[in-house]
């Protein structure tokens, strides 16, 4: 995709989801969705202009300057959607969310944690381990123990879904 | 009565268990402060979850505990390392930096720590006598007041985002579209639940801010990666702390209109610290006899950035408290926490909670004073922090940030929660879009819909009970000025200029 392309990609998101959202408020009540459309109308206006804020038109720089004067470089916007943030930044996060639903905080923790520091981080395989070990020592400690909060034990080993 | 309020906070607080846990907040203030890129809202964030088996007194002391001292930690760092914690401390660095590169490191931290608890008592001291009468003008505020009140917030808020209104009004728009989810408070009817018995009572707000504060700057931190510092630069020479104390006496002039600016500037909402810190820094080198100084390591601009700073950190309670409306994304997740311990900020609150009220401004008062005091003790330590690679950092962080967002409510939902404002927190953040108008937006947005529709029941449906009230009618116009009037100057200037 090209640059300039991408510094449309989030506002044209927002502006999709907003959408949704006034269809999906208008079939509510009438009490209902009285704040709802005005907030969702209100923001669909907001999201157009951002969006046309954002064209190099005579109009849209004249919306930027007047209501966006730090506008959004394309350079910047590249680097939001690039396969090297998902893998780095997204990815390990969505995987521990995974696991953590899946199996458990107790167990995903030290997987989570030894395998950031040992592939991501280059540390080595002891230091990882400790640290692996440590935090999850910590969370027991801190949050079952002392707090007397249950942790979560995975949808597999009896966890409710809610 | 009000004697008997502040007596009370204050008793509350001087209790063993409170003072521990005020001493906890600021150590860990301290040590997350000094972490650049983690700021007071992640560090805050952080921090909920510990905060669940404490009664409100005790979360309360160690609430302010944190915020009282992450300006200090951040002071540390952006004068030895030339990298601020936090934002604010930017401005310190202008000065602070060099006066650490002659070897005057040990001046500057005195300097910094002494007017940093100077104007924090200031700020805090401004509540005491600011919250009685916010208790008498908030009486006189009806549903159709609130309205505006936070629909004027909410518009500050967007404005303060510099150089971002427009994006900021998008975000404070989500964010209201996000505190329509759940049961409709009138109706009791389901909307955009997608399904969700986790959604009917709404996103809850801590693990939303968890998400949007702790989980994004992390993504952001890992996908940055390095150490924040070299192993060199953390081992400047720190010595004569005390000369710094006895220079913040001698400028006290400084200290004085840097804590005036600061208490100022950040009783007003969006407009934080950072802002007066600069303002100050800027209105101290402008009068001074020797301008040209500034920016070579002038001790007064360390002095006049820092008392800024934490006054702005005190007055920050002032809308909070008084009126439900958070000054900054810090303010915000302390809201959140006073809400997860049963207390509403705003109205309600001046009137039935002024014990805990009192207790906030006592609890913050200490921290912002002791905290200064024990940060010029843990220097070394505290600037030894930043070397730690970033990388190493953020597996640990994420961890604790997942399982305090489960712990909210026992709710696996909070998890998924998190993830996503993670994810939507990280997108705005590389965007350039501003996070803190969304999480107004989701604070203000239960309050704007209450009073919106209890304003259309005693009117019968009438729009025209909007402006039926003087005060009304002072608010509807404050919010027309303030989307109208920096446009307008900015087309003005322009048209001058050319």
């Amino acid at each position: 995709m090209p640059a300039a392309a991408r510094t449309f990609v989030v506002p044209a998101a927002i502006w999709l989801v907003t959408a949704a959202f006034i269809i999906s408020a208008s079939r509510l009540g009438p009490v209902a969705r009285a704040m709802p459309l005005l907030v969702g109308w209100l923001t669909l206006l907001l999201v157009t202009l951002d969006i046309v804020a954002r064209t190099g038109t005579p109009v849209g720089r004249a919306l930027t300057s007047a209501l966006n004067p730090a506008a959004l470089t394309p350079a910047d916007a590249q680097a939001t959607g690039s396969a090297r943030a998902f893998r780095v930044g997204l990815a390990p996060i969505l995987a521990l969310i995974a696991g953590f639903t899946l199996i458990g905080a107790l167990p995903s923790v030290p997987v989570f944690v030894f395998a950031s520091l040992r592939w991501h981080a280059q540390r080595g395989f002891l230091t990882s381990a400790v640290l692996a070990v440590a935090v999850t020592l910590f969370v027991y400690g801190m949050f079952y123990k002392v707090l007397q909060l249950p942790l979560y034990p995975g949808l597999l080993f009896g966890g409710a879904w809610q | 009565m009000i004697w008997q309020a502040w007596w009370t906070g204050f008793a509350s607080l001087v209790h063993p268990a409170q003072l521990l846990l005020l001493a906890l907040g600021m150590a860990y203030g301290l040590f997350v402060g000094a972490l650049p890129g983690i700021g007071g809202a992640t560090a805050i964030a952080l921090a909920v979850p510990l905060t669940y088996g404490m009664d409100s007194f005790g979360a309360i002391a160690f609430a302010c505990g944190v915020m009282g001292a992450v300006p200090m930690g951040s002071s540390i760092t952006a004068i030895l390392l030339n990298t601020p914690g936090a934002a604010p401390s930017a401005a310190t660095l202008i000065d602070g930096y060099p006066l650490a590169r002659q070897g005057k490191a040990g001046l500057a931290i005195g300097a910094a720590a002494s007017s940093n608890a100077i104007g924090g008592l200031i700020g805090t001291m401004s509540v005491l006598v600011v919250m009685p009468l916010a208790r008498r003008i908030v009486l006189l505020f009806r549903p159709p007041e609130f309205f505006l009140l936070g629909m004027l917030g909410l518009v500050v808020v967007a404005l303060s985002s510099r150089g971002k209104m427009l994006r900021g009004l998008v975000t404070a728009g989500l964010g209201l579209m996000i505190a329509c989810i759940g049961q409709d408070l009138v109706t009791g009817e389901l909307r955009f639940t997608l399904g969700s018995q986790y959604l009917w009572s709404g996103v809850r707000i801590v693990p939303a801010l968890i998400g949007l504060f702790a989980i994004a700057e992390m993504i952001n931190l890992s996908i940055k990666g390095g150490a924040v510092v070299s192993n060199a630069d953390a081992r400047v020479k720190v010595e004569r702390m005390s000369a710094g104390l006895i220079e913040t006496l001698r400028h006290w002039p400084t200290v004085l209109r840097g804590s005036l600016i600061g208490t100022v500037v950040g009783a007003v909402p969006g407009v934080g610290g950072t802002v007066a810190a600069f303002l100050s820094y800027s209105i101290t080198s402008q009068v001074s006899k020797q301008p040209e100084t500034f920016g070579k390591g002038n001790i007064e601009g360390v002095i006049a950035a820092e008392s800024a700073i934490n006054a702005s950190d005190g007055s920050h309670l002032i809308p909070t408290l008084g009126f439900g409306v958070p000054a900054g994304a810090e303010m915000a997740v302390f809201l959140g926490i006073l809400m997860l311990h049963g207390l509403q900020p705003g109205p309600a609150m001046l009137i039935d909670h002024q014990a805990e009220i009192y207790g906030i401004v006592w609890a913050l008062t200490f921290a912002c004073v002791l905290a200064s005091f024990i940060g010029l003790v843990c220097v070394r330590p505290l600037a030894a922090i930043t070397t730690v690679p970033t990388r190493v950092l953020v597996p640990i962080v994420v961890c604790l940030a997942l399982v305090g967002s489960y712990s909210v409510d026992q709710s696996i939902g909070n998890v998924i929660v998190s993830g996503v404002f993670g994810v939507l927190g990280y997108v705005l953040i590389r965007q350039d879009y501003p996070r803190l108008t969304i999480v107004i937006g989701m604070v203000l947005g239960g309050i704007i819909e209450r009073s919106y529709h209890q304003s259309l029941m005693m009117s019968d449906g009438s729009w025209g009970i909007f402006v039926a009230s003087p005060i009304a009618m002072t608010l509807a116009a404050l919010i027309v000025a303030a989307l109208v009037v920096p446009p307008a100057r900015l087309a003005v200037r322009k048209a001058m200029g050319a």
